[in-house]
């Protein structure tokens, strides 16, 4: 078995022109289906990938699906206690021709992050991913085009943070608010060499988060108010909505860890958002994650209707393998 | 300037103890109590400045040393409160609450980045190789015996202007203050250790354990 492992990994190496690094890879497989082909065949998705390559001192992916190829890069510097930066670029082009470009890049230093996005594309995201269109985040849905982001958020306090942003393409749009929350505690029981004059020592049970703001552009204008609770074992509660003259939207989601075997991961999602223009204005899924021999197992189904009322449904299942790292000089089989 | 206090604060913690005459003995005496602890856990509180700004800091930390495993969460100041970095041998997490990311660093190229930050905390469990940047010296001590206070002055060997002071009494062989001075002799930070506790049960998994909902980076 390792010894299969190893030629795998000289293969998929190879096929990136990567070879004499020291690193752990992991291997993705993934096959779909979704409604709304005119065929099994146009109805079915199969993708194998290959990531966590380091190539240029940051991490590579490939992959072949059967609608495209796709490859990316991202690169991190993480500077404890103070932040990191990471950027990451993504790319894909279908067999018809069609171009998927996409980039990202993260700053946090301090009270201060920033982010900033971009993509172009000649085709949709559904020629790409066919799941695409049902996620929880909205996808433009356009054949072509180009989408920009930016958002800064700023650390006002400890339990409030300022946040502005904008999206540009299709809708362009702006969007401010704040974001506070309330830890609930619960305060631990004396030990016996605790100083009896020290303040009693707490732990956190859960966390209430709040957000409130205002979002505007182009067919949309309205005020912005959410909640959320979250617990330290990882469960979370989440409901967004946004409410003006002639627009409305309503987000919520529930995740958990360990609900569903040990290291599991469980997200249920729904999202009608009829102001945006450009994404599904109704959307909803389960994402589910368990661990499973040297790799991870990931089920995800999701639906909605899109922008011209069709109700739609698709499922995928993927595994992870993750391979063992290995020091250079010894992939020779 | 707040780095270099909290490395040198995380060096006195781990300085167990003994009964010693000199700098040398404490560190050697320190450095093999801080191996028979199964860990350690204390709290760092205080004032630091940068520039003309003074803040405050607090932090909290907990190590178990055969493991060189450490914990810090920072309670303070705000722009790096819930913060967290977690390191062991072969890497370094760090969550940053702000954007609710978890980024996951070889020790390697964390210690190639260490420079930047001033604190390389691959080597936090360590306190030989930390105290090796650093000639200490033993300025003296106060209280009766059983209860002294030593106080030790830190200055690093690259010939970097100032000085830390720590003291650590001999009650329970723990670090009480630190105070870090610059090359004119101004205070820079002046923190105290408190809730320093030992052999507390601390295991490995909560050292580790971070937000579940964080978005994982690795680098």
């Amino acid at each position: 078995m390792n010894r299969c492992l190893s030629w795998l990994r000289v293969g998929l190496l190879s096929a990136v022109g990567v070879s004499g690094a020291a690193h752990a890879a992991t291997v993705d497989f993934g096959v779909a289906y979704h409604s709304g082909g005119t065929g099994v065949l146009d109805s079915s998705w199969a993708r194998v990938g290959a990531g966590g390559m380091r190539v240029l001192g940051g991490t590579a992916t490939f992959g072949v699906s059967t609608r495209a190829v796709d490859a990316g890069y991202s690169r991190s510097l993480s500077l404890p206690p103070l932040g990191a930066v990471t950027s990451s670029t993504a790319l894909a082009v279908t067999y018809s021709g069609g171009v998927r470009f996409t980039s990202r890049a993260n700053a946090t230093a301090g009270p201060i992050a920033l982010s900033a996005g971009g993509s172009y594309f000649t085709t949709s995201a559904t020629s790409v991913d066919p799941l695409a269109a049902w996620t929880a985040t909205p996808t433009d849905l356009r054949g072509s085009g180009w989408t920009a982001d930016v958002t800064a958020r700023y650390r006002v306090s400890r339990t409030l943070v300022a946040v502005l942003g904008g999206e540009f393409g299709s809708q362009a749009q702006g969007f401010a608010g704040v974001e506070g929350r309330r830890d609930l505690v619960r305060t631990l029981p004396p030990a016996e060499d605790d100083d009896p004059a020290a303040p009693p020592e707490t732990e956190i049970t859960g966390t209430i988060n709040w957000r409130v703001g205002a979002r505007a552009g182009r067919d949309v204008l309205g005020a912005t108010a959410g909640v959320s609770y979250s617990t330290p074992s990882g469960v979370n509660v989440s409901m967004d909505a946004l409410l003006g003259p002639s627009s409305l939207g309503l987000t919520a989601g529930v995740s958990a860890a360990d609900v569903l075997g040990v290291g599991s991961t469980l997200r249920l999602y729904g999202a009608y958002e009829p102001w945006r223009t450009a994404s599904a204005p109704l959307r909803a899924g389960v994402d589910y994650g368990v661990p499973l021999g040297s790799g991870t197992l990931t089920l995800t189904v999701s639906g909605g209707r899109d922008l011209a009322g069709q109700l739609g449904f698709g499922a995928r299942i993927g595994y992870g393998l993750d391979l063992p790292p290995v020091a250079p000089g010894t992939d020779t089989p | 300037m707040t780095i270099r206090t909290i490395t040198l604060t995380l060096v006195a913690a781990l300085l167990g103890a003994a009964h010693a005459q000199t700098a040398q003995d404490i560190v050697s005496k320190v450095d093999a109590a801080q191996r028979a602890a199964k860990d350690i856990s204390f709290r760092l509180a205080g004032t630091g400045s940068l520039d003309t700004t003074s803040q405050k800091l607090d932090l909290l930390v907990r190590t178990i040393p055969a493991q060189n495993l450490v914990r810090v969460q920072f309670n303070a100041p705000d722009a790096l409160a819930d913060n967290i970095v977690v390191a062991d041998k072969t890497e370094v997490r760090q969550y940053l609450y702000l954007t609710n990311q978890v980024t996951v660093t070889s020790a390697g190229k964390a210690a190639d980045t260490a420079g930047l930050t001033g604190l390389d905390f691959t080597q936090l469990g360590n306190t030989a190789s930390l105290l090796s940047g650093y000639n200490v010296k033993l300025l003296g001590s106060t209280g009766a015996a059983g209860k002294h206070i030593y106080q030790l002055e830190a200055t690093p060997k690259s010939g970097a202007s100032g000085r830390t002071l720590v003291w650590i009494s001999e009650s329970g062989w723990r670090p009480t203050r630190l105070q870090v001075q610059d090359g004119g002799g101004k205070t820079l930070a002046d923190l105290t250790v408190s809730a320093f506790k030992t052999n507390a049960g601390l295991t490995a998994a909560a050292l580790r354990q971070l937000p579940k909902d964080a978005e994982v980076i690795r680098q």
